[in-house]
């Protein structure tokens, strides 16, 4: 580090780090409480003003989707982290769609809704019970991922033929530090063959190994965190994969189909 | 629908064993009485599903879905369906 010979770069640094650590742990505040004004006051009122469900599951997904974009800038013009996303159209012009992403960071999802309009999710079953995102979550009707795995599949597949999208991390779980990619779960095929509906794969890439799984948010990292996120071409359900076969073995094959593309796009990522 | 019987238990453990390879891709040499279904043999909560009907398509009763909630392993889903068919 040559920067430590001069004092007052150095300074710098350590004032912007200071001012990181602090907007970081802000941005985590304005997240949860954010969230709990939305769950006390706009849900609420929505519950009044529309008497359709899923008219008001639409409007809460909307205002999720609005609020993480104004989340992200607020991160951007903080210092804390910017996005960089390649392929947004593809995202919003997406109907009946399955949108798949590796899952490296906390911010994922956050970032991915940011870019649309309205999408429905699936979402760890914890976040029912979270106190800040209990009401988020509900009022989406978004789908727990501890359901019944039946009825998972099939809750999703509707909401897919009705023509919303569905986001959901094949792994399950964020990537463990210093992988590229966990295993993959076979819910997504299950799902994309169910309904069937095709997917749109969405490759995360973040500059640093912070808001990864199990790093405390305290720990942030040197310099501004940067994602870069790409939207990709359409994949198949059906393409390529015999579909009088048993379900049993086409969820293997696009599984192993979903892999292949992320594996093949991440291998050059040097985070 | 051919209903079988599945008699003994080798006869329950070679069609589990075929299923096992024919619908779920599992390589032969991974099978054995103690091999934990999700663990070593990559099964989901899905497949399980699939499993269970294939088996009722096969003795051509009704399993009932709770019975398969404490299996683990290939030993134990011999042992479910080899009661279920001698009852």
């Amino acid at each position: 580090m040559n920067k430590a010979h001069r004092p007052p770069a150095c300074l710098a640094y350590k004032v912007r780090q200071l001012w990181r650590l602090f907007a970081t742990g802000m941005a985590f505040c304005i997240f949860g409480i954010g969230a709990v004004l939305l769950a006390l006051t706009l849900f609420p009122l929505l519950m009044v003003v529309l008497q359709n469900r899923a008219k008001r599951r639409n409007a809460a997904q909307f205002v999720i989707c609005r609020g993480f974009r104004l989340f992200c800038f607020i991160l951007d013009i903080t210092g804390v982290a910017s996005v960089q996303i390649e392929g947004r159209e593809k995202l919003l012009a997406a109907k009946g769609k399955l949108i798949i992403a590796n899952h490296p960071t906390l911010l994922d999802v956050v970032i991915i809704l940011a870019q649309m309009d309205r999408c429905q999710c699936v979402v760890k079953h914890q976040l029912f019970r979270n106190p800040f995102m209990a009401g988020v979550v509900r009022a989406a009707g978004f789908i727990r991922n501890d359901d019944n795995p039946e009825k998972l599949v099939a809750d999703a597949a509707r909401h897919l033929r009705e023509g919303d999208c569905v986001m959901i991390f094949p792994e399950g779980t964020r990537t463990a530090s210093g992988e590229k990619l966990g295993p993959l779960q076979r819910g997504v095929a299950n799902i994309a063959i169910t309904a069937p509906a095709d997917l749109i794969p969405v490759i995360v890439h973040c500059n640093h190994d912070t808001l990864k799984k199990g790093t405390p948010w305290y720990r942030i990292p040197p310099s501004k965190i940067r994602y870069n996120v790409r939207v990709g071409s359409t994949i198949s359900a059906t393409g390529g994969i015999d579909s009088s076969d048993v379900r049993a073995r086409r969820a293997r094959a696009l599984t192993a189909v979903i892999k292949h593309y992320f594996c093949d796009r991440l291998r050059h990522d040097h985070a | 629908m051919t209903v079988t019987t599945l008699q003994s238990r080798q006869d329950v453990y070679q069609q589990l064993h075929n299923y096992l390879v024919d619908l779920f891709e599992v390589p032969s040499e991974a099978i054995s009485p103690d091999a934990r279904l999700m663990e070593d043999l990559d099964l989901d909560s899905i497949d399980a599903v699939d499993l269970i009907v294939k088996f009722q398509e096969k003795v051509g009763k009704k399993i009932p879905a709770m019975e398969f909630k404490s299996v683990r392993t290939v030993d134990d889903v011999v042992e479910k369906i080899h009661a279920l068919v001698n009852t």
